[in-house]
């Protein structure tokens, strides 16, 4: 605004100095109509006057000189004729002081108008004889060319060679200053009428022939100054003040020109300006798009990272869980190996029965002997049966134990864990679809920044044409001169301001670039976090397998389980059968010394049922291995699906690392876009304060019409 | 004076800005056969016929390539416009600050320039456009131009 404003002021300075100029001038016209003082006319006429004057008053001067002196000659030679005549009648009156004669030529010559005393003395100074008209006083006036003083002419009185008086006449040239006077004041007269008809003539001629066309010729440049360039200038003819009413109307031609181009410079100016606003406006619209986009991006990107952060969190329960089911899996394996060493006793103990009763079987015959032993031996037999049940009553506890805990594993592997699994597959999917949302976003950003290239051309072309139109105004003005200076002021901030455009218009081509190479990496850091999602939802897919592997295994195990518990139950039976067959063993023991025959069916029998409870003793021992084996299974499952998880969760911190580089760029473009704004702005500013200035030039041109 | 600066190669000349009449973006110009090769022919500016000299072949250079502009010049009551690499500014030269030129200056002729104006670190080569054309190749000049707006009258009649 600071700059615009001084283009402002200088342009509100200068026209009220022209309309000053032009107040001025028509104060003068006014003047020169009023004084004829002042005129061309007057001083011509009073030079001409005072040339005619000096020449004329040098004339007058020498001709009066010229006349006195002839003058004076001749009234001087007619008054020494009269002395000398008065000096020859002297002598005779002084010797013989006779005066009759000589006072009649005294008289005589006292006649003469110009003689003013006459004196006759004798040798010693006496007074012969004095005739005295007027006193001797010198004449007062002003005329230069009058003779002030008297004038005395002597003759001395001889007689024989002696001189014997003088005679003396004084006179004062009355007579040729009168006449001097007259011929003075009639020349001066003469030369007067002169001077007033010749006066009168030439300021005539002025009137006529320069006044009226250079009056008429002011009319019209008052008009042009007033700003009517439509105004046609007389032509007086083809004189000097015709040449100078040509040259006024090519000064009004050359004028109107230059305001012509001017304004049309000016409407070229604005309409430049206005389409680079528009240009401007379309840069700040695709930066604004821009920058919402990247906010667009910024918000998917915190999104995937609470997406990762619930799947980090659903890993984290998992590998508890897991934790959990190995914790569990020991236990389960230590109740498996407690049971296969019971069901090894029980077999021991079954064999031990085998053995007993073949023992009793071959001791049978030797019953009759002693049916009081065989009836302890059966009652042996019946203790080690109820151990037996004891034994097999523990298997089954562990058996429902480790059923119950392969039930938990199986619930925690398929509920929870799953769950996870499926969490965990959902959020990376969450993730990888806002990925490729941003990916997209950023591809959109990246066809935006060709956009505002597109502008920046745009923009470079009407720079170029800006400055082009500066230079040519520049010239113009130059050219235009004292009336150029105030559009030279504008046409210099015009090209300073296309200067300033221009490295403007640089700086935004560099930014751009910079946001298109931002762009780029982004597009790079983006696939590879997408590659990254892609292997974190392969590894969830993985460790669901694994999972399900687990879950396989568990349900086996559980089928084993249930299968020794079935085995176990099956032996109870068996034990209940032992036991009452014992209890008939006992009965027949009893009998037993009634018959021997009687024992040995009891003992053929008893052996069968022996080798029955072998043979459960048996299935019960592969069952507890077979669990044995899948709870192995089982574990090593396990610690694969924590390997997988812990895999998942470096890959997620991996990928939040990648996240965090993503919104940094994201931020660093968001700020360059704003940078970018501010610059547009700064821009667009200056252009509107330029676009002002063009309205004020184009106001201001709007005084002067033109045709 | 003012004059208005322009480049040809790395060298500053000016020309007094008095006898500019514009500065042209450079635009469509018809050759004409025959003529010595600085002389690229004429164009149309508004509606006259206006010969174009390259001021570069002129010197024995050739166009630097960057940018192109036409300085349009009063010639001897003619116009003619002068090809130039780059237009720059419009300079004030005070009086002390233009020498003349010395006999031999860069191999072109002397009679080309009409002094030297040094501002600050810079020199500026002032163009003395009136002797850029001897009178043989201004009588070609004039020729081609009157060959050529006969026959742009011509056209111009039947095109209206």
């Amino acid at each position: 605004m600071h700059e615009g404003g001084n283009a402002y002021e200088v342009v509100f300075d200068i026209l009220p100095a022209v309309h000053g100029t032009q107040d001025r001038e028509r104060v003068q016209c006014g003047g020169c109509a009023m004084s004829f003082r002042k005129s061309i006319t007057a001083s011509f006429i009073a030079t001409v006057f005072l040339a005619l004057l000096i020449v004329q008053a040098i004339g007058t001067a020498a001709f009066m000189i010229y006349m006195r002196s002839t003058f004076m000659d001749e009234l001087e030679s007619r008054i020494r004729y009269s002395v000398s005549i008065m000096a020859g009648m002297g002598s005779f009156s002084v010797i013989n002081y006779d005066d009759t004669q000589i006072d009649h030529v005294i008289d005589g010559v006292a006649r003469d108008q110009d003689v003013t005393s006459i004196h006759i003395h004798d040798a010693r100074g006496k007074v012969v004889r004095e005739k005295i008209k007027a006193d001797d006083a010198d004449v007062a006036a002003i005329n230069p060319f009058l003779y002030r003083k008297s004038l005395k002419i002597v003759a001395p009185v001889n007689s024989d060679g002696m001189k014997i008086g003088e005679v003396a006449v004084h006179f004062s040239p009355k007579t040729i200053n009168a006449r001097i006077s007259h011929s003075l004041f009639m020349i001066i007269l003469y030369q007067g009428i002169v001077f007033l008809f010749l006066a009168l003539g030439m300021a005539y001629f002025f009137a006529r022939k320069i006044k009226e066309p250079v009056s008429r010729i002011n009319q019209a440049i008052e008009k042009i100054t007033a700003g009517d360039l439509t105004v046609a200038v007389p032509d007086p003819g083809d004189n000097e003040i015709g040449s100078i009413a040509k040259g006024v109307t090519f000064l009004e031609q050359r004028l109107s020109l230059m305001i012509s181009k001017i304004h049309d410079t000016a409407a070229n100016v604005s309409m430049a300006i206005r389409q680079v606003e528009h240009t401007y406006g379309i840069v700040g619209e695709g930066i604004a798009t821009q920058t919402n986009a990247v906010k667009d991006i910024i918000r998917s990107i915190s999104s995937a990272n609470k997406a990762q952060a619930e799947v980090s969190e659903s890993i984290e329960k998992l590998l508890h869980f897991s934790t959990e089911n190995v914790t569990s899996l020991l236990e389960m394996k230590a109740t498996a190996e407690e049971m296969a060493t019971h069901t090894q006793r029980l077999f021991r103990a079954t064999e031990d029965s085998y053995s007993v009763v073949l023992q009793m079987s071959q001791t049978s015959k030797a019953i009759s002997a002693s049916s009081g032993q065989a009836l302890s031996a059966v009652e042996d037999t019946s203790a080690s049966v109820e151990e037996v049940a004891v034994s097999v009553r523990e298997v089954e506890d562990h058996a429902g134990e480790s059923s119950k805990l392969a039930g938990t594993v199986r619930d925690i592997t398929s509920g929870v864990g799953m769950m996870s699994v499926v969490n965990a597959i959902e959020g990376i999917d969450a993730i990888s679809m806002e990925v490729k949302k941003s990916a997209d976003i950023i591809q959109r950003l990246g066809a935006r920044s060709v956009d505002i290239e597109k502008v920046l051309s745009v923009i470079r072309d009407v720079t170029e044409q800006t400055n082009l139109l500066s230079l040519n105004a520049a010239i113009l003005a130059a050219q235009a001169g004292e009336y150029g200076k105030s559009f030279s002021v504008v046409a210099d901030e015009i090209r300073a301001l296309s200067e300033r455009t221009a490295s403007s218009t640089h700086e935004i081509g560099g930014i751009v670039k910079t946001i298109q190479k931002d762009i780029k990496d982004t597009v790079y850091s983006i696939d590879e976090a997408r590659l990254k999602v892609d292997e974190g939802g392969g590894v969830v897919v993985k460790v669901g397998e694994a999972l399900r592997d687990i879950l396989n295994a568990s349900i086996q195990s559980s089928d084993m389980t249930m299968a020794i518990e079935r085995a176990t139950a099956e032996q109870t039976v068996g034990l209940k059968q032992i036991t009452s067959a014992v209890e008939e063993i006992r009965k027949v023991m009893n009998s037993v010394a009634k018959s021997t025959k009687e024992q040995e069916n009891a003992l053929s029998y008893l052996l069968e049922g022996v080798g029955e409870v072998k043979e459960v003793a048996e299935l019960s021992t592969r069952g507890a291995g077979e669990q044995a084996e899948g709870t192995r299974i089982i574990s090593r499952n396990i610690e694969l699906a924590n390997e997988r998880i812990q895999q998942i969760n470096a890959n997620i911190a991996n990928q939040k690392k990648l996240n965090t580089e993503i919104v940094a760029a994201m931020e660093n473009v968001n700020a360059i876009g704003a940078a970018t704004v501010n610059d547009t702005e700064e821009v667009s500013h200056s252009l509107k304060t330029l676009f002002l200035e063009i309205e004020n030039l184009r106001q201001e041109m709007e005084i002067f019409k033109i045709k | 004076m003012k004059f208005t600066i322009f480049n040809i190669r790395e060298e500053t000349f000016g020309i007094d800005i008095t006898r500019v009449i514009e500065i042209l973006r450079v635009q469509k110009i018809f050759t004409i056969p025959g003529l010595p090769e600085f002389l690229s022919g004429v164009m149309s500016v508004r509606g006259a016929v206006i010969p174009v000299m390259d001021l570069r072949l002129r010197f024995g250079t050739k166009p630097a390539g960057r940018k192109e502009r036409i300085i349009l010049v009063r010639y001897d009551r003619e116009k003619i416009g002068f090809l130039v690499d780059e237009i720059k500014e419009i300079l004030v030269l005070n009086p002390d600050e233009i020498r003349p030129s010395p006999s031999i200056f860069k191999g072109f002729k002397t009679e080309y320039l009409s002094g030297i104006g040094k501002k600050d670190e810079r020199i500026v080569l002032i163009l003395n456009i009136d002797n850029l054309l001897t009178s043989e190749e201004k009588i070609w000049l004039q020729e081609a131009k009157e060959l050529l707006e006969g026959k742009s009258a011509g056209t111009g009649q039947t095109a209206e």
